[in-house]
């Protein structure tokens, strides 16, 4: 959970329940968990729209526009490279509803600004789509070492955002703020109850790199050096993203202050 | 369509051509192209949304063998049986943002509406299509409403968005919606007649594939009016884990010998016929005529 004020809160919660009440498929529901939904990606795309001199109806849409794709990217990511052979009737179901649901969430994004009659920003976000896939194919493919599995990790997360800011900032001055989105993913992969089939890769990588790092330790020195980037580069960021920011960092202290306490 | 598909990384443009390389029968962007004669024919713009309809077919057609664990497809490997479930995730990923990037150039949002709520539904009714998997006990409408959203409303979106592209008046418009509705789920019926008639060859994957993958499709459906072929139905969906192309084999032979395959034909048939009538409130063209003969070699077609 975000450490944040309360109205801040209250805000991010009816956010998240607009997300979730668009998701809504009795059959995808009673099957399958809910999709991860980032806090941190929420928080950023708040403050992206809020100073954009948005309608309020518009900032929301476009708000849940973009997570809703950012669920449907990352439930596609969850169907496994190889169908087993010896698959149960309850794995093939999951993996078949997996397919599904992503696909779902994504015909939702193009429904919701279709409704804005908003073309451009299904076309902008439709290229950034594109861009992830094709960054998705070479973390599979043609990353050879951890260090750059984070760094298109970084850009990868950080398409979306970077696509619906482009209208209002120039992207460049978004820089710093791909440690940003390499520190939420890797959260994310801590809530996970198993690694994503993303991160199996990083230890297949890790493995033919001769790497003496455990996936684990990977994300950890990752991350410390990811915040130790963000704080240097706080000041270069524009000031809006600031806020946000020191909340990720925060947040991280956080977590490691409660780790050593319970440790 | 090739060049439009184009990516940057090798493996993912590899995969994304793969079923274009396998043909089809284009169905989708033919009734594109003919709807758009009832309005202002521009060639490029109709063209764009031809090309678009088959793009998000064939995405979706990329996803439903990783669905269905498919290995062949038109007589070719599928993208996830040459590669993988994750390239073919990816794939179909990229070439259904790919299609709605091209299709951003027509600036209708009427379009873009029709299209997304199609596509929506298109996705409600694989889910569906999903829990109704190894479900006897179904009635024929819930069949028929599960080919509408399967099929049907993406062919019949097809007729409308060519109409709308080219500023058909709205009478041609909501006909040609309907004229693709009725062949969409006269299509469908056949397509699933054949899945129990034709040859492997022919189909380019194992016949009967429907029923081993627990759908109940119009022939199954009626032939399980006869109990005693039902109750054995029944008892071998008991555990679909243990089910294979042999053990299927009698079923499909009866489905075959009983007459679940004509009444499969007579219903096909009458969706035809309320296309044909569809046809009658557009003008006499020869393009009218064209639609007329495509309904009529769906009705007829054999592969």
């Amino acid at each position: 959970m975000i450490v944040l004020s309360y109205a801040s809160m209250e805000e991010l919660h009816t956010l998240r329940k607009k997300i979730e009440n668009r998701m809504q498929q009795a059959y995808l529901d009673e099957n399958l968990d809910i999709p991860y939904l980032d806090d941190y990606k929420l928080l950023l795309l708040q403050t992206l729209f809020g100073q954009a001199n948005l309608p309020d109806k518009q900032q929301t849409d476009y708000i849940v526009t973009i997570m809703l794709i950012q669920m449907a990217l990352d439930t596609h990511d969850l169907v496994i490279r190889t169908t087993k052979a010896d698959e149960t009737a309850d794995e093939r179901v999951d993996r078949q509803l997996t397919v599904l649901a992503g696909n779902y969430y994504s015909a939702l994004y193009y429904k919701i600004l279709a409704e804005l009659e908003d073309i451009d920003m299904v076309a902008q976000l439709a290229t950034a789509i594109k861009e992830i896939n094709e960054q998705k194919m070479a973390l599979y493919y043609d990353t050879s070492s951890a260090a750059e599995f984070f760094r298109i990790l970084g850009r990868m997360e950080g398409t979306l955002f970077y696509a619906a800011a482009s209208p209002f900032i120039k992207t460049e001055d978004l820089e710093p703020l791909v440690d940003y989105f390499i520190i939420s993913r890797l959260h994310q992969e801590e809530f996970m109850n198993e690694p994503t089939p993303l991160f199996l890769r990083l230890s297949k990588i890790l493995e033919q790199d001769q790497s003496t790092l455990t996936v684990t330790e990977a994300i950890n020195q990752e991350l410390e050096e990811a915040r130790a980037r963000l704080t240097k580069n706080l000041h270069s960021m524009p000031q809006v993203f600031a806020a946000a920011t020191r909340k990720l960092l925060l947040q991280g202290k956080r977590q490691e202050e409660l780790f050593l306490e319970e440790g | 369509m090739t060049d439009i598909i184009r990516a940057e990384h090798p493996v993912l443009e590899d995969a994304s051509v793969q079923l274009l390389r396998a043909g089809g029968k284009r169905i989708r962007p033919v009734f594109v192209l003919l709807s758009g004669k009832f309005g202002t024919y521009e060639l490029p713009r109709i063209q764009t949304v031809a090309v678009t309809l088959e793009l998000i077919h064939m995405a979706s057609l990329v996803h439903d063998d990783v669905i269905d664990d498919a290995e062949l497809r038109r007589g070719k490997p599928t993208v996830k049986a040459k590669w993988d479930n994750k390239v073919a995730m990816y794939a179909g990923d990229y070439i259904f943002a790919r299609s709605l990037e091209y299709l951003s150039r027509l600036k209708e949002p009427r379009a873009h509406q029709i299209l997304s709520q199609t596509i929506v539904e298109l996705c409600i009714g694989e889910v569906e299509q999903i829990r109704d998997k190894y479900r006897i006990e179904q009635h024929v409408k819930d069949y028929l409403r599960r080919i509408r959203r399967k099929t049907a409303i993406l062919i019949a979106a097809s007729s409308r968005i060519g109409a709308i592209a080219s500023g058909a008046p709205l009478a041609y418009e909501r006909a040609l919606y309907r004229y693709g509705y009725y062949v969409g789920m006269s299509y469908q019926i056949i397509d699933d007649v054949l899945d129990f008639t034709s040859s492997e060859a022919d189909l380019g994957k194992p016949a009967g594939g429907d029923l081993l993958q627990g759908n109940m499709t119009l022939p199954a459906l009626l032939a399980c009016e006869d109990a005693a072929f039902k109750e054995r139905l029944m008892e071998a969906f008991r555990n679909p884990e243990q089910l294979n192309q042999e053990k299927l084999q009698p079923f499909i032979q009866h489905i075959k010998s009983s007459d679940a395959i004509e009444r499969s034909l007579a219903v096909s048939d009458r969706y035809l016929q309320k296309a044909y009538q569809e046809l009658d409130k557009l003008p006499p063209t020869r393009d009218r005529n064209t639609l007329k003969q495509i309904a009529r070699h769906i009705g007829k077609r054999s592969s």
